[in-house]
């Protein structure tokens, strides 16, 4: 499975990093200056500090996020592991990268909404020890199209050697039997499911995992 | 320039249109009124940096003759004071430390002296940024302390509470010591030129330190015990730090001078402020420290401009009536109660210091600030002293000052970590500048 962790000092990913020798073949770190920071810097000091001051600012923000980088590169005790450098805007250089290389997977530790259009599945990563896989789905009339995607998530949930469960609402018959082959099933009253799901993307509960296909 | 700044520079302009069609309130000329609306037009320049500080200065100084409030040979004669002279030497000054590396050698003497744990390291960098902001402006310190704190830290995680705890000591420490003396910051020397200009007070440079000084040294513990009780700092092992050597001839010639400037300013009062340090940028030439070339790099313009702006404010609110006018209006609604009125000028002057520069926040409360104070009989110098040591506060928002944008984008720390520290820190400066003008100045004899 081929990863990528994008990782920004408001969004730094320690959770997906420490899980990324477990889950990935092949990790790719974004490491992300972003650009607007380096601006600001700009913009607040220029008109006070002298520019020999200014020049060296930049020069050292940028190399000690370098050294980060390449700090974490080695953290990742695994051969397959590239970082890319580059200073830019968050969602913007993810959605630039993930078109350029299609990782099979994104990962981050938190939910960030800018990340919903990149079509590209993500896991959010709260940190801990997975045991169980929990698995949603609010309709199983389109069950047939969302295959691939469970297939995806058992995979997943293989390589983390947790058992995994399809949580699905009852109601179509036919729906259920092409979900039977796929896991062990649980049935759920539909309110609960929606809720659940809900909560589960909009704000990723600690020590619980998200993944969003 | 982009769209979003053009827009707040219309608004600013409509804002004055605003001013010059209302009707002219009783007992204020339209000078006033104008002047007044001046005030508003900077301030939202200021907030909303629709064009660079410097050039919002110029603009402030531009402004008055095409309104007809003064003749262009008056504004601009506003910036002819020996405070702008001051802060053009103490830049220069600057450039002889950082050229000559002696800032290396501080740092590297204090971090050893210090590096025993980690509390005492944080305790360290408080002590050296805010030693260092005697002499250097607060915001160069940071820049020059950057890469030697984040050289230090470098064995640190990102997000631990060590990384956090040390860089947001950099910052601190230095803004807490730009308080001290008039060079620690450009607001010090304004705010001396300002109640020169304005009110005959002249405050010399150990004036200045002898009532500042005190702030520094309340600040500096309490930031400490704030910041490592808030962020806990985990145990630190400080790498070993080598000793710089011998002091090369260049140091011992910017430390030379840079006494004989210090002791001039503290000795000869009748010299003013701007002569000692004048002579000492001189000296930094004779003895080969810097070229012209070092100087061009040296001088943050924007400051200087800025000044002009602040100072055509000052004097333009005086002169119009206008200070006066809004006092007596302020006065009206928040009744004369002194210690209230402290209170309140203290809090609006932290608050906008934290979303405007130091400078700017100073050169809009001050004229407001002593007007209140002469209106209601209390202490002008007492109330300046008190805005222009809360204006160097700042401690909260990234942008509160330039210190706390440049040591987070080093990544140590996140911006929540810094509201965490920064509201206390900015409530126990209001606290401390709150006992100084209440009980500790009175006390010094300062009336």
């Amino acid at each position: 499975m081929r990863c990528l962790i994008p990782v920004h000092q408001e969004n730094y990913a320690i959770n997906s990093l420490k899980r990324a020798p477990q889950l990935c073949d092949e990790t790719t770190i974004l490491y992300i200056l972003d650009k607007k920071l380096i601006e600001k810097v700009q913009s607040e000091a220029s008109y006070i500090l002298p520019s020999y001051a200014l020049d060296n600012v930049e020069e050292f923000i940028i190399n000690i996020h370098r050294q980060e980088a390449e700090k974490i590169k080695k953290s990742i005790k695994k051969e397959d592991v590239e970082i890319r450098f580059l200073v830019g805007e968050y969602y913007e250089s993810v959605e630039r990268e993930t078109l350029k290389t299609s990782p099979d997977l994104l990962m981050c530790d938190s939910y960030l909404r800018g990340l919903l259009n990149i079509a590209t599945p993500i896991w959010i990563d709260r940190g801990g020890e997975i045991k169980e896989c929990t698995m949603v789905i609010n309709s199983l009339k389109r069950i047939k199209s969302i295959t691939h995607s469970i297939e995806f998530a058992r995979k997943i949930c293989e390589r983390l050697h947790a058992s995994f469960y399809i949580h699905y609402a009852p109601g179509d018959s036919e729906g259920l039997a092409a979900l039977k082959p796929l896991g062990k099933i649980v049935s759920e009253v539909r309110g609960e499911l929606l809720v659940f799901s809900r909560d589960a993307t909009l704000k990723v509960p600690q020590q619980r995992c998200v993944l969003l296909l | 320039m982009n769209e979003k700044k053009l827009a707040y520079l219309l608004i600013a302009f409509f804002i004055l249109a605003i001013f010059y069609f209302i009707p002219t309130p009783d007992r204020l000329s339209y000078h006033g009124k104008m002047m007044l609306g001046i005030l508003v037009f900077a301030a939202f320049l200021f907030i909303s940096e629709a064009l660079p500080l410097g050039m919002a200065g110029l603009l402030v100084m531009a402004i008055p003759p095409i309104l007809g409030i003064f003749p262009p040979q008056e504004v601009f004669g506003f910036f002819g004071n020996e405070a702008v002279f001051f802060l053009i030497g103490a830049f220069i000054l600057a450039a002889g430390v950082q050229k000559s590396g002696m800032h290396r050698r501080i740092a590297s003497h204090m971090l050893r002296i210090f590096g025993k744990s980690s509390k005492l390291y944080i305790l360290g960098i408080l002590v050296l940024a805010s030693s260092m902001s005697f002499i250097i402006s607060e915001h160069a310190v940071v820049a020059l302390l950057l890469p030697i704190i984040g050289a230090s830290l470098i064995t640190v995680e990102k997000g631990s509470n060590m990384g956090k705890a040390g860089m947001i000591s950099l910052t601190y420490g230095a803004t807490a010591g730009s308080v001290a003396t008039l060079m620690g910051g450009a607001r010090n020397p304004y705010t001396v030129a300002y109640l020169a200009e304005n009110y005959g007070i002249h405050l010399s440079f150990l004036d200045w330190s002898i009532m500042a000084l005190p702030v520094t040294l309340i600040m500096l513990p309490t930031l400490w015990l704030i910041i490592t009780i808030v962020h806990r700092p985990e145990r630190f092992a400080p790498p070993k730090i080598k000793s710089e050597g011998k002091m090369s001839r260049q140091e011992m010639v910017v430390l030379g001078i840079i006494l004989f400037t210090l002791t001039i300013l503290l000795i000869v009062r009748s010299w003013g402020i701007a002569v000692a340090v004048i002579i000492g940028a001189v000296l930094l030439f004779v003895f080969d420290i810097l070229s012209w070339k070092d100087i061009e790099r040296s001088m943050p313009w924007g400051i200087i401009l800025l000044y002009g702006g602040a100072m055509t404010l000052g004097k333009g609110l005086q002169i119009t009536g206008a200070s006066q006018w809004l006092s007596s209006s302020i006065i009206g609604v928040i009744g004369e109660n002194p210690y209230l009125i402290l209170l309140i000028l203290l809090i609006i002057t932290v608050l906008m210091t934290e979303i405007m520069s130091h400078a700017a926040a100073v050169s809009l409360m001050l004229p407001i600030g002593a007007g209140i104070a002469s209106v209601s009989g209390m202490s002008v110098l007492v109330i300046s002293m008190a805005i222009a040591l809360a204006g160097g506060f700042g401690y909260t928002l990234l942008i509160g000052t330039p210190g706390n944008i440049m040591t987070y984008s080093t990544g140590y720390f996140k911006q929540k970590d810094m509201m965490k520290t920064g509201v206390l820190a900015d409530l126990v400066g209001i606290v401390a500048v709150f006992i100084m003008a209440v009980w500790l100045w009175p006390l010094m004899g300062v009336v």
